[in-house]
């Protein structure tokens, strides 16, 4: 591990309190610009909102009061934050004029790492284009390998070998610090009648990792990608059916002193952020592939995040003996956090899609079936277009080839 | 004390009252006329008397001044009064229901007080059974079930649901008994530490009692499953008794061989009988083969049993002295493997064997001087058994991911060993448990005309002990990685001794036509050789049972004659602990202090901390349950209906339950490591380290399990329709059962907030509460057509209903634990706290839905025929032969229920 993660992980959620206490971070007022797209006919923007997050101490200020500025096309408004990288992510609905018929859409517009100092003007200013709400980030999950491996012969299962690979798909350089990598807490193949449902506005969690970064540590280069591995290790040695990972840049590992569920710690990929996980021991992929992955810009700290975005629910099972209702609690990720999202299912159970079809409208699989054994080393990959760009229409039937020998494959 | 000099109190104002006219005295021997057993508590009365003039001892002995040329009267409740002829001699009674080679193929009610079932030799000769487990069926609340041959089979009486190893104290509390001599379970340490797998699971049945599969039935004459409250002449139970008393004399050869779909069962038998000499032997040997699924010969059990009986009866003027030795092996086996062919060659073997040895010596002395003695019979048993027991997991272990092994014995820091990811692993468990017990016991009698007054006294001794290695395994290359424990010898563990003394007295006397039947006794015992520090040490568990009788007169309808009984009960059990309680294995708690990887295998390290701790409960208490029933029994013309009411409950069954507290170590930050200038592991002196604390659980025994039952229990017995040649018998029952916590309990939440979990503990008054309930009825029609030797039955197994229901609990805890172990009032603000509110749990009200399985009903067909002037019988049975087993609906889903025909055939030869 790195030497500055270590420092990293008090720090995203001390170092608020710390730098306030001890050495004081000057203010500078931020000026915030939203400029609507000019392809449109009167556009009037409403209920304009940006979330300014700073990268190191995750606190986040909200800004609201936008008022149009010049030709009706460009909205702004001012706050004051402290000096420090930041993350501004708007979101809005615009209406508009097509034809006679006056059309309402949701806009959202993000910028990562911009780095406001009182030094570069006495008013700091950012300029955003609002686009359309699946406008893309650039980072997409460009593979997830999540069926392991077997051992030769036997063909008993070897679980540390799963990673995600994310990839740039812009043409401009990304910082992927504080992304966030989460399991979806729902299955596809048990569609459970959720009380309430906030599918709409957010995706529940089993676990949720960050990248730790501030704000330039991680730059991914345009079409480059970052590899995310269970145990950033070379695991052919041990089994000859699995993949070298010593080349992941980062890896989940989860502290545990029960002899148990020990996990290997390898220096030489950064440790991802743990913030929440609903299993005690440690964390894997589901190797049926009975789960959604995503990728999200969290706006919030750690703190607030695990107090404020939680919820109970209820949910009526029917099960072949009968039907009951349930409790369950989980932490969640609004959906306008989400970057990219990726619904996995067994080809033959699966029942419904645990997130809004706006992240996602399809799945993508390894498994025919439940109890296929032909799952194991096969990966899902994105595909590309004739320019090489990774196709993302959010809909993973379409944007996924399902069954994929894995890239980092020997 | 105080009992007899009541007793003589009254005899001697009974005998007061005597006229003593100038008469003829008579001294008559009552006796069954099927079995020749000595008829207890007989009444008898002059002809023309309207009360009782005497009853008979308890060798069936009265005495009697009758005026000349009157007959006397001799009833006893079942059976046909006789009218004789007043002279000294026996006089043989006849029961109603069976008549002198009458066949019984189901169980039937004891005439004893408390509620028993008893189950003769035709009846399982009817049955067809291939162990103990079988014979279940016949007793109230019993249905045929399939074998299931490749999992420990355990007594579960008059309790619906409960299937958990929390509530087996049920199991674990009902006492077999062969020939005088109970089989102990107590130092049974059989079970794979740490094992995870279903081939260990299902055979593990320490502490839950005797497996029945490993009891043949063919050498059996007759069991008495005692469901009421037992003498205190048998203790070391809660739940119930059950009684096998072996054949005896005889001078045939035997032979049984039985196939039914899943297994082959072959019984020889030789009877050696001198009459003249009243010496009998009786050799006898069993074998059965099973097969879970017949397409799957890797996974069988196999049964083997010889046993040697001897039985000597000298006589003398005074004294009869008879002395019984057996001699019994029994083998047990288990075998569950993983084809080779379908495994890459990788081993995956269970092997379980059990080996029995066991000899048993009863000698009985019974005075012949008749009423005048008051010494009747002394009994004297002795009983040593010892096992050879060894489970053997072999196994190729393909780790899923980077595992380690704890290995240190002592407390304090060292390195952990790293597994490799494939290699051959063996864990054997050798147990080699004994057993001694001692039993004398005296009957004594007060002379006495019109009472019978007997007086049991006894002293039994029970030694267990287990001179086996247990757990044997190299803990550096685990079967099951992971595991927390570390082998200890289990030959270490001290004897457990329990001392019991118990005296009951049995009295029947009559009143204006009445009888009164009181049977009330008690029993005291205690552990001795505990180390100080028990509760139990020293402490004597008392438990007093009385069971309470009475019989109305006898009355005519028409020409028959019937009889009426009520009777009720109040006793109190009391089963100790076993070894594995006392004496659990230390609990070892490994904290991860260093974890530091490198790609070089011999240059990682990790560096653990462990505290050993005791988990021994030294507060442990004996599980006790406490019973009442009440009975009634009428007998009209030979038709019997027997139905009991009863109320059971033990609140302080054994459970095993978690145990956290705070343990603190180190956290080394391993960052700074160099990895590219090592030469070999890193060392840990110099690297930095926080001090960390974790919360951790140990596992320790409690007495927090309660087990309610109650329900209602009857069979009716018509007598048999002679044109017909059948008769029909009725039996089921209502059982309703709680299973519930009752100690508060434990829980870590599972969630991760931050980068660990969540670091407080939830204690909780209620966890685990379900109510069981079930109702049957078993009609069977049993033909016995003497003329053809054939016998068949049919029988109607109706199951009303089972259901489940959950027991509301609090979703929150009462308290809470935190991170130093310090213990907090839960108030309910603490909810809205972002890691306190994970110890709120979730449960909705639907999950306290009643969830009921509606009507089903099962017929078996039964059919034995004898031929070659009974040398040979064939016997076949098919269960389910038809049933009705409707789908149901359960909130809008059908569920279908689907039900496969179950058959066997047997052939017996009798030479």
């Amino acid at each position: 591990m790195k030497k500055y993660i270590l420092l990293i992980l008090p720090a995203i959620m001390l170092l608020f309190t710390a730098c306030r206490d001890n050495e004081p971070v000057q203010e500078t007022s931020l000026r915030i610009y939203l400029d609507l797209p000019i392809n449109v006919e009167n556009p009037v923007l409403k209920q304009a909102t940006a979330r300014v997050t700073n990268v190191e101490t995750g606190v986040t200020t909200t800004v609201s009061d936008f008022r149009p500025d010049g030709n009706g096309y460009t909205y702004v408004a001012i706050t004051v934050v402290p000096e420090g990288h930041y993350n501004i992510d708007a979101t809005g609905v615009m209406d508009y004029g097509i034809g006679s018929s006056v059309t309402t859409t949701t806009m959202k517009a993000q910028a990562s790492g911009v780095e406001i100092s009182a030094s570069t003007a006495a008013s700091a200013m950012v300029k955003l284009f609002f686009n359309n709400y699946n406008a893309e980030d650039g980072l997409v999950i460009e593979e997830i390998f999540f069926t392991s491996s077997t051992y030769p012969g036997t063909q008993r299962p070897y679980v540390d070998d799963q990673y995600l690979k994310i990839t740039n798909n812009s043409d401009r350089l990304i910082y992927a610090d504080s992304l966030a990598i989460f399991e979806s807490k729902f299955q596809p193949d048990m569609q459970w009648d959720l009380n309430p449902n906030i599918m709409k506005e957010a995706v529940s969690i089993s676990w949720i990792y960050i990248i730790p970064g501030d704000g330039h540590s991680v730059p991914v280069e345009a079409g480059e990608s970052i590899v995310i591995a269970l145990n950033a290790k070379d695991h052919s040695v041990i089994n000859p059916n699995s993949l070298d990972l010593s080349d992941a840049q980062f890896e989940i590992f989860d502290i545990n002193s029960n002899t148990e569920f020990i996990d290997e710690d390898n220096p030489n990929a950064v440790n991802l952020i743990k913030w929440y996980s609903d299993i005690w021991s440690y964390t894997v992929l589901h190797n049926k592939g009975n789960k959604s992955y995503g990728l999200a810009r969290m706006r919030t700290d750690f703190d607030t995040f695990v107090n404020d975005y939680y919820y109970k629910f209820t949910y009526v099972v029917n099960a072949e003996w009968g039907t009951y209702e349930s409790n369950g609690e989980a932490c969640f990720v609004p959906n306008s956090w989400v970057i990219d999202m990726v619904n996995l299912s067994i080809k033959s159970d699966w029942a419904w899609n645990v997130v809004s079809p706006a992240l996602d409208s399809g799945w993508t699989y390894c498994a025919e079936t439940s109890s296929d054994r032909t799952r194991y080393g096969l990966s899902v990959i994105r595909k590309r277009d004739a320019g090489g760009k990774l196709i993302d229409t959010n809909n993973s039937t379409a944007d996924f080839l399902p069954r994929q020998r894995p890239s980092l494959a020997k | 004390m105080r009992k007899i000099n009541k007793c003589v109190i009254l005899l001697a104002f009974l005998l007061v009252g005597l006229t003593l006219d100038a008469q003829v005295t008579i001294t008559g021997t009552v006796t069954d006329k099927a079995t020749l057993e000595p008829m207890i508590g007989a009444t008898v009365m002059i002809e023309g008397h309207n009360s009782v003039d005497a009853v008979t001892d308890i060798d069936g002995r009265f005495t009697l001044a009758v005026p000349a040329g009157k007959e006397i009267i001799i009833s006893y409740i079942g059976y046909k009064p006789l009218q004789a002829k007043a002279q000294s001699g026996i006089y043989y009674i006849e029961s109603q229901t069976n008549a002198l080679g009458e066949v019984v193929v189901t169980a039937q009610e004891s005439r004893g007080l408390s509620s028993a079932s008893v189950i003769g030799r035709k009846a399982m000769d009817h049955l067809q059974p291939s162990s103990l487990g079988d014979i279940m069926e016949l007793i109230p609340g019993g249905r045929a079930h399939d074998p299931h041959l490749s999992s420990a089979n355990v007594i579960r009486l008059r309790e619906a649901g409960g299937e958990s190893d929390n509530y087996s104290t049920s199991s674990l509390g009902t006492s077999f008994v062969i020939d005088g001599a109970p089989i102990s379970t107590n130092a049974n340490m059989q079970y794979l530490s740490g094992a995870t797998d279903s081939q260990a699971g299902k055979r593990d049945f320490t502490n839950q009692g005797v497996d029945m599969r490993s009891i043949p039935t063919d050498d059996i004459e007759r069991i008495e499953i005692v469901r009421g409250i037992a003498s205190v002449e048998y203790g070391d139970l809660t739940s119930g008794l059950v009684k096998i008393e072996r054949k005896r004399g005889g001078n045939a050869i035997t032979a049984r061989l039985k196939a039914d779909m899943g297994s082959q069962l072959l019984y020889v038998a030789k009877g050696l009988e001198w009459k003249p000499s009243q010496l009998s032997l009786n050799l006898n040997a069993d074998f059965l083969n099973s097969h879970n699924d017949p397409r799957n010969t890797l996974e069988n059990y196999k049964r083997l049993t010889l046993s040697a009986r001897l039985h000597k009866t000298w006589k003398s003027e005074k004294l009869s002295t008879s002395l019984a030795a057996n001699v019994d092996y029994t083998g047990s086996f288990d075998n569950d493997k993983t084809d080779p062919d379908l495994n890459d060659g990788a081993p995956d073997i269970y092997k379980s064997s059990y080996n029995r040895y066991a000899l048993t010596t009863q000698l009985r002395l019974k005075s012949l001087e008749g009423s005048t003695s008051w010494f009747k019979v002394l009994n004297a048993t002795a009983a040593v058994s010892l096992d050879n027991d060894v489970i053997e997991r072999e196994k190729l272990v393909q780790l899923r991911r980077a595992t380690i092994a704890a290995t240190s014995r002592q407390p304090g820091e060292s390195d952990a060993v790293i597994l490799p990811y494939t290699y051959t692993a063996t864990h054997r468990v050798e147990g080699k448990p004994f057993n001694a017990f001692v039993k004398i016991n005296a009957k004594f009698q007060v002379p006495s005309q019109s009472v019978s007054s007997t007086l049991l006294v006894g002293v039994d001794w029970n030694i267990d002990k287990n001179y086996g290695k247990g757990q044997v395994l190299d803990v550096t290359r685990p079967l099951y990685p992971g595991m927390t424990g570390r082998p200890r010898d289990i030959s270490k563990i001290p004897a457990m001794h329990t001392l019991s003394i118990y005296a009951e007295e049995n009295f029947k006397a009559t009143l204006a036509g009445n009888t009164l039947e009181v049977v009330a006794g008690v029993r005291a015992s205690r552990l001795l050789n505990l180390p100080t520090g028990y509760w139990l040490k020293g402490h004597i568990n008392c438990d007093p049972r009385v069971n309470v009788g009475w019989n109305f007169p006898r009355f005519n309808v028409g020409s028959d004659v019937g009889f009426v009984r009520i009777a009720c009960g109040v006793g109190q059990h009391t089963k100790m602990p076993t070894i594995e309680h006392l004496y659990p294995e230390p609990c070892y708690i490994d904290l991860v202090q260093f974890n530091y990887y490198h790609p070089v295998e011999a240059y990682k390290r990790i560096n653990i901390m462990t505290y050993v701790v005791d988990p021994t409960n030294r507060d442990l208490r004996a599980a006790r349950n406490l019973k009442w029933e009440v009975s009634a029994d009428v007998d009209i013309a030979g038709n019997r209906l027997s139905v009991t009411y009863f109320h059971e409950n033990m609140t302080n069954g054994f459970r095993s339950v978690a145990i956290y507290a705070p343990y603190d170590f180190k956290r080394y930050d391993t960052s700074a490591i160099d990895g590219n200038a090592l030469t070999g592991p890193p060392a840990i002196d110099g690297v930095p380290f926080e001090n960390a604390r974790e919360l951790v659980a140990h596992s320790s025994y409690s007495n927090g399990s309660q087990t309610l039952k109650k329900g209602v229990e009857y069979t009716f017995a018509s007598r048999r329709i002679e044109r017909l040649h059948t008769r029909l018998t009725i039996n089921g029952a209502w059982f309703k059962t709680v299973h519930r916590n009752t100690v508060s309990l434990m829980e870590r939440p599972s969630q991760v907030v931050g980068n660990e979990q969540i670091k407080l503990v939830g204690i909780y008054h209620d966890t685990e509460g379900y109510t069981d309930e079930m109702v049957n009825t078993n009609f069977t029609l049993d033909t016995d057509v003497s003329r053809l030797k054939l016998g068949f039955s049919l029988s109607a197994q109706c199951l009303w209903f089972t259901s489940n229901q959950r027991l509301p609990i609090s979703n929150y805890p009462s308290q809470y634990m935190d991170i130093d172990g310090n213990i907090h009032e839960w108030v309910p603000e603490l909810e809205q706290d972002s890691y306190l509110r994970y110890l709120v749990r979730n449960n909705t009200e639907s999950m306290y839905d009643l969830f009921k399985v509606p009507f089903s009903m099962n017929v078996n067909f039964k059919v034995t025929k004898k031929f070659l002037n009974d040398h040979l019988s064939i016997a076949m049975f098919c269960n389910k032969i038809w049933d009705y087993t409707p789908s149901y609906k359960r909130d809008g889903v059908t569920i279908r229920r689907h039900v496969n025909p179950y058959f066997g055939l047997e052939i017996n030869i009798k030479l």
